[in-house]
């Protein structure tokens, strides 16, 4: 059955009329096309679906969309408008080849970002603490904590 | 994608919650966090009929001082408990036990009494309310009960929590001066359930307390310690022995057999009761 909600994602507030049965995920690429979040295992445990919800990070995969109502979502896509404005967190996964096929890579950087937001100089093994929910097939994670790192300390000298 | 379909409802009052939950036609389960409901209905392992959130109920994430104990409403985040001043000044060991739950994201999203009312066997919480003496506040159409811990788990992902229940508050004891406590866990990786993980809470004025393992058993399992500890150290053979005597029904599965539980159960359950000991004397590391 279909329920009203009103969400609030990227900025932008709006109803949406969702069936019970649908997850924040699917909401979020089918109903609203944004395909930024990625669904991986779909249960819980890859962390391919992170998004920001009510301020922190959340796999998307294991909140009811309709369980949404009132919330505010932030999705990958609220990180840039575009290839010339990209945020700094992003911009130091390219330099630092902190990916291969990309998939964890939005729920990864959410992640990352959170992180920074929350500890501006971790050390490597609270970086690797603060993603052990977000699995990674490609890497071997070592890009992926070199990217963080240089992350930290472009946003210490300019923090946005 | 979840193929049953099911009613949702977001009241909001715990009243309102609990006139939902006396629906006895229809299978009916309350939404906290998410995080083991939603993937078991994905999964298609759970089928409500009914799910009732308790999202826009007011006042029940909290974590309170009241008197001698630290009083944690029911929907508090692990995140939160891991990150509280109050929890990391009056009994650490319990942040310690949430921060090790799943991930950031899980801990995010993930409530305390959730986990509680879920029981797991191989969750962290139950064997630290057990070895903490915790009681757990439930609340239902009938008024309110508070359950020790000791009475609390009855089976496999059976609690004293039943279908008409809420589980409210968790109430825990505070550390008194020369008590020290310690939670440790077995895990192949960083962020799954653990194979054995245990708790222990001990009292450096009289060498009592209780050491609890989880993963050993249907339900968590507890040794007292009173008698085994010579001033300020464990007697190892009589751990082990008390240990044994409580993972005997362990059963072997994927994850190792019973020689290797039990095994985890007396080794983790020494190494609490060591960290413990330290904490308990001061000359442990500070959590």
């Amino acid at each position: 059955m279909k329920q009203a909600i009103r969400v609030t994602v990227n900025g932008t507030t709006g109803d949406v009329f969702i069936d019970t049965r649908m997850v924040l995920a699917d909401m979020l690429r089918e109903e609203l096309r944004l395909t930024g979040t990625h669904v991986g295992c779909g249960t819980g445990s890859c962390g391919a679906c992170t998004v920001v919800l009510n301020g922190t990070t959340a796999k998307s995969c294991c909140v009811l969309a309709v369980d949404t109502d009132g919330d505010i979502v932030e999705t990958i896509e609220s990180l840039s408008t575009g290839p010339d404005d990209i945020h700094p967190v992003q911009e130091a996964f390219i330099e630092k080849h902190g990916l291969q096929c990309g998939f964890c890579t939005p729920g990864m950087i959410l992640s990352a970002r959170q992180l920074l937001a929350d500890n501006s100089v971790p050390t490597e093994a609270e970086i690797r603490y603060a993603i052990t929910g977000n699995l990674c097939r490609c890497t071997g994670y070592v890009n992926i904590v070199s990217a963080i790192q240089a992350a930290a300390e472009t946003l210490a000298e300019t923090p946005v | 994608m979840i193929t049953q379909e099911f009613e949702y409802h977001a009241p909001t009052s715990l009243d309102d919650v609990i006139a939902l939950l006396d629906d006895v036609e229809r299978d009916v389960e309350l939404l906290a966090g998410g995080m083991s409901l939603v993937p078991t209905m994905t999964l298609g392992l759970a089928h409500p009929e009914v799910l009732v959130s308790l999202k826009k109920v007011p006042d029940l994430a909290y974590i309170r001082l009241v008197g001698s104990e630290l009083r944690i409403g029911g929907t508090t985040t692990h995140a939160a408990i891991s990150g509280s001043a109050q929890v990391l000044d009056h009994v650490p060991v319990l942040a310690e036990c949430a921060a090790l739950i799943g991930d950031v994201q899980v801990r995010n999203r993930g409530t305390i009494g959730g986990s509680l009312a879920h029981a797991d066997p191989a969750a962290n919480y139950p064997p630290l309310v057990l070895a903490l003496r915790a009681s757990m506040v439930i609340r239902s159409g009938v008024g309110e009960r508070v359950v020790h811990a000791d009475e609390f788990f009855k089976g496999v992902m059976q609690t004293a929590v039943g279908e008409g229940d809420v589980l409210a508050e968790v109430r825990v004891p505070l550390q008194a001066v020369g008590d020290g406590a310690a939670y440790q866990e077995f895990v192949r990786v960083e962020g799954n359930f653990a194979l054995v993980n245990a708790c222990a809470l001990v009292s450096s004025r009289n060498w009592t307390g209780r050491v609890s393992l989880g993963g050993v058993a249907s339900v968590p399992v507890k040794v007292e310690l009173a008698g085994l500890i010579d001033g300020g150290s464990v007697q190892r053979s009589g751990l082990d022995e008390a240990v044994d005597a409580v993972t005997a029904g362990v059963f072997a599965d994927i994850n190792g057999s019973v020689e290797y539980k039990r095994g985890l159960g007396r080794t983790f359950a020494r190494r609490v009761v060591d960290a413990a000991i330290r904490r308990a004397t001061g000359t442990g590391e500070t959590p």
